[in-house]
C-alpha cells in the first residue's frame, strides 16, 4: 500500500483547518453559559441485599484462618523433631531421680519380687565374676513372703 | 486532532463523579477536548458554522447523559462517539432536508471545501481534502482517524465498534480511492 506522501508529495499531513480568531479561547466560557443546570450525579450506590454466604463469609474466613494457623504450628512441631513425651532419656529431673536409691526404693515400689531376685542374681553374678567379696549369707537369708 | 485526545482521564472522570465538582470538571473537559473534537467534526462537516453547532450539541449531550458514562471506556472515546454520531446524523438530516443523494451531497461538500474561508493548507492539502470527501462515510472516518489523528486500530475499534481487520481493510480501500482520485484529477489539471 502506498503512503499518502507518495500519492500527494506536497501534502503537509495537516488537515489545513483553521478557526476564527480566539474561537477556542472563548468556547469553554460560551459553553458553560449554554449548559443547562442539572442535578449533581447521585454517586451513592444502592446496596443489594446480602446473601447468606455473604453474611457468613467473614466468619468462614476467620475459621479457616485459625485452622491454618493450627496446622502450621502442628507442622512446625513435627518438623523440629522434638518429642514432647517425657522419658528418662530426655528429662534430666527424671534421670536424676532414677539414679537416686532412696527415691527408687521409697517411691518406685512397683518392683515385683521376681524382678528383685533377678536383679540380685545379676549383681551376685557380676560380683563373682569381678572377684568382689560379697557375703552371700546375707543375700540367701532374705525371707520371701 | 492529535493523539492528545486519547489521554488517561481517570482524574477527570473521578471529579465528574464527585458531587459538587461535576460542573467544574465538565468545564475542564470542554477546555481539553473542544479543539480535537472540533477537528473531528469539521473533517466530516466542511463548514465552520455547522461544526460549531455540532460541537456544542456534542458537549450538551455529553453533559446531559453523564450518568450513562460508566467509566469502563475512556472519556475521550465516549466523547468521540458522540461527536461522530452527531456529525453523521447531521449529514443524513441535511441529505433528507435538501433531498440529495449521496453523490449530490459529495459534490456539495467538495464545493463547500473549495469555498471554505477557514482553510490555510496548500493545494496538495486541498486536493487530499477533496479526495477524502469522495470516500464513503465509514472509510472517511477511518482514514481521518488513522491519517490525521494517528490513532491505533484498537482505539478506532472501540470507537466505531468495528473489528481491527475490517478497519485495516477500510483504510487500505480509502488510500486506494484517494490514489485514484488524485490520478484522475492530476490528469485533468
Amino acid at each position: 500500500m502506498k503512503e499518502i506522501k507518495e500519492i500527494i508529495p506536497n501534502s503537509t499531513h495537516s488537515d489545513g483547518i483553521k478557526v476564527p480568531e480566539g474561537y477556542f479561547e472563548d468556547f469553554a466560557a460560551r459553553m458553560s453559559q449554554i449548559l443547562p443546570e442539572r442535578p449533581e450525579l447521585d454517586v451513592r450506590k444502592i446496596t443489594p441485599p446480602r446473601s447468606i454466604w455473604q453474611r457468613v463469609r467473614p466468619y468462614a474466613f476467620m475459621a479457616a484462618m485459625f485452622a491454618g494457623v493450627w496446622c502450621m504450628l502442628k507442622m512446625f512441631t513435627m518438623m523440629s523433631g522434638v518429642s514432647t513425651e517425657i522419658s528418662f532419656d530426655n528429662d534430666p529431673v527424671l534421670s536424676d531421680a532414677a539414679s537416686n536409691d532412696i527415691i527408687v526404693s521409697e517411691i518406685i515400689d512397683d518392683v515385683s519380687h521376681y524382678e528383685f531376685y533377678e536383679y540380685c542374681d545379676y549383681e551376685l553374678l557380676n560380683a563373682d565374676s569381678l572377684g568382689l567379696d560379697i557375703d552371700t549369707s546375707k543375700v540367701s537369708g532374705l525371707v520371701i513372703e | 486532532m492529535s493523539t492528545a485526545l486519547i489521554k488517561d482521564d481517570a482524574e477527570l472522570v473521578s471529579r465528574l463523579r464527585t458531587p459538587g465538582q461535576c460542573r467544574k470538571a465538565f468545564e475542564d473537559v470542554i477546555k481539553l477536548y473542544s479543539e480535537p473534537l472540533y477537528h473531528t467534526i469539521r473533517r466530516l462537516v466542511p463548514n465552520h458554522e455547522d461544526t460549531n453547532d455540532l460541537l456544542q450539541n456534542t458537549f450538551v449531550k455529553a453533559w446531559m447523559s453523564l450518568e450513562n458514562f460508566r467509566g469502563d471506556a475512556k472519556l475521550s472515546t465516549w466523547l468521540y462517539k458522540i461527536a461522530i454520531n452527531e456529525s453523521l446524523t447531521h449529514l443524513a438530516r441535511e441529505r433528507k432536508r435538501q433531498n440529495l443523494s449521496l453523490d449530490d451531497q459529495e459534490s456539495a461538500i467538495i464545493n463547500q471545501i473549495e469555498a471554505d474561508e477557514y482553510f490555510d493548507g496548500n493545494q496538495a492539502d486541498l486536493l487530499l481534502r477533496k479526495a477524502i470527501a469522495t470516500l464513503p462515510e465509514k472509510q472517511r472516518l477511518v482514514f481521518n482517524m488513522k491519517y490525521f489523528d494517528e490513532m491505533k486500530y484498537e482505539e478506532m475499534s472501540d470507537i466505531l465498534g468495528t473489528s481491527v481487520g475490517a478497519l485495516k481493510t477500510s483504510y487500505h480501500l480509502a488510500v486506494k480511492k484517494i490514489e485514484n482520485f488524485v490520478k484522475k484529477n492530476s490528469l485533468q489539471n
